[in-house]
């Protein structure tokens, strides 16, 4: 048994049972990665949904002004800023290119957003993010659309052989003493996202029902084990008795 | 009142429709006001001035309340409504620098200061008594503006925003104190659209007044005196309507009309 107890076999089955849970969230991140595979991508019908490319992490702000790194793209315009399922902001390059620039959250506009102007906005795949809103000539009356953008979401992505800390089931945060390099979607250093889609999971749902069952089994044993050698030592009790 | 309706922000389910209020101010008056506004600023800062104007929207109180914060506020008040002139803080220093002539106006410049000095102020209201000349078709007759508060002002009930985008980038708002009256319905159909339409008309040589006694009596070969005197001009009509005055006459095998004069609304 070399140290393993019932309680560390039971802790084993429950972050395999939690592993399983999230099969289906997007972004997740599980507690054991042999049970992590590929992004699931499926179209959706939301325009501010995406899925980051492989490898790399959509930057996020959190309330308490911590950065994290996450691969879940359901993102929202709640107040006006760009946000992630959990309520982070989004970082990204008002400017659109990341060159020398420090990501920031990507705000609507004061008067769209008190107007509600936004409320069709959509991420391309180079990561801009933009809305159109009417624009009126007054000297003919004639009306156009006008685009507006907000920006372009940043990405990041960790140096080889490094392993983002897992804060959450969706948030991770920078190994100590690694920073992650930074850029935007199709600059060179970045594929692509994939743009009005969503991530559908991405757990090995096979490898994990396979890992869970050996962590049951484990436990199983385990707790055989233990009874064996209670009933052994109360055995050895009585004889001396 | 309804003015439209459009669909809620994107999520991962069904987007919810929603009606939106109609905003209480037209377009055309609007783009009147857009209009003289950028003449005004074209006056003032010496430069074309090219501007675009948002579609006009009705407001909530929050909406209002969020357009007003941080901005310079300039009330002027009209007879029909009151206009409020507002000038986001940011935006009114960029326009004053350049009315100043100074170049570190442009959009992505980084301003001084946030807050503008008291001669910037005063020259912002200066601006602001010129461009209240524009708000005539909003306002009616106006009272010279003045700077307020938010908090000095009731909510507005629409707002449009005017985009600047020459000489210098900048957003100016106008709020609608209170609901316009609707403008009258504009004519939707040209009067050429009812030119093939055909029309019964008859001419008249002579009218003329007969007792019922008279008319009870009428035989074949009676002789009916009539008012009109001989040689007086006839008349085209369309039912009770006098379209034209002339002479009856013959052409070919049928009757005919030989206009001299047509009639300008007379009967």
């Amino acid at each position: 048994m070399n140290g393993a107890s019932p309680l560390d076999a039971y802790e084993r089955v429950l972050s395999r049972a939690q592993d399983l849970r999230d099969a289906f969230r997007a972004g997740a991140l599980p507690l054991n990665h042999d049970v992590q595979a590929g992004a699931h991508v499926v179209p959706s019908s939301d325009p501010l949904s995406i899925v980051p490319p492989p490898g790399a992490w959509l930057v996020t702000r959190g309330a308490d002004g911590v950065r994290a790194y996450e691969r879940d793209g359901t993102l929202t315009l709640d107040d006006g800023v760009l946000r992630a399922r959990d309520g982070a902001e989004v970082l990204g390059y008002p400017g659109g290119a990341s060159h020398g620039a420090i990501p920031v959250p990507l705000r609507v506009p004061e008067i769209d957003r008190a107007l509600g102007r936004a409320a069709g906005a959509r991420v391309a795949e180079d990561g801009t993010v933009a809305y159109e809103r009417a624009a009126i000539d007054p000297r003919t009356g004639v009306r156009r659309a006008e685009r507006v953008v907000l920006g372009r979401v940043a990405l990041a992505r960790f140096p080889a052989g490094t392993q983002p800390a897992r804060l959450d089931a969706t948030r991770a945060a920078a190994p100590p003493g690694v920073a992650p390099h930074l850029g935007t979607p199709r600059d060179g250093t970045f594929p692509a996202l994939a743009a009005a889609s969503r991530d559908a999971g991405t757990i090995d749902l096979v490898a994990g029902v396979a890992r869970l069952d050996e962590a049951y089994r484990a436990f199983e044993a385990l707790g055989a084990a233990v009874k064996s050698r209670a009933s052994a030592q109360k055995t050895a009790v009585d004889l001396v008795k | 009142m309804i003015g439209g309706a459009t669909f809620g922000a994107p999520g991962p389910r069904v987007r919810r429709l929603r009606f939106l209020p109609r905003a209480p101010v037209s377009l055309e008056a609007a783009c009147a006001a857009a209009n003289g506004i950028r003449e005004t600023l074209r006056e003032l800062l010496g430069e074309r001035c090219e501007l675009v104007i948002g579609e006009p929207a009705a407001l909530s109180p929050e909406a209002w309340a969020a357009l007003a914060h941080d901005a310079h506020l300039f009330l002027t008040r009209g007879r029909r409504t009151d206009v409020v002139l507002v000038l986001p803080k940011a935006d009114a220093r960029r326009l004053v620098l350049r009315a100043f002539g100074e170049t570190g106006g442009g959009s992505g410049a980084p301003l001084p200061d946030a807050a503008c000095s008291v001669l910037e102020l005063h020259a912002l209201e200066r601006i602001a008594v010129r461009c209240s000349a524009a708000f005539a078709p909003l306002a009616a007759e106006r009272d010279a503006p003045r700077r307020v508060a938010a908090r000095e002002l009731p909510a507005c009930a629409a707002y449009f925003d005017l985009r600047v985008h020459e000489p210098v980038a900048l957003t100016l708002g106008i709020g609608i104190v209170r609901d316009l009256p609707d403008p009258p319905p504009a004519g939707a159909l040209a009067a050429a659209a009812l030119d093939a339409v055909a029309v019964e008309v008859r001419a008249v040589f002579a009218e003329g007044t007969l007792d019922a006694g008279e008319f009870v009596k009428m035989r074949p070969g009676h002789v009916v005196k009539l008012d009109t005197k001989v040689g007086a001009p006839a008349s085209l009509k369309l039912g009770t309507r006098r379209l034209a005055t002339g002479v009856p006459g013959v052409v070919a095998s049928s009757t005919a009309f030989l206009v001299h004069d047509v009639a300008q609304g007379a009967q």
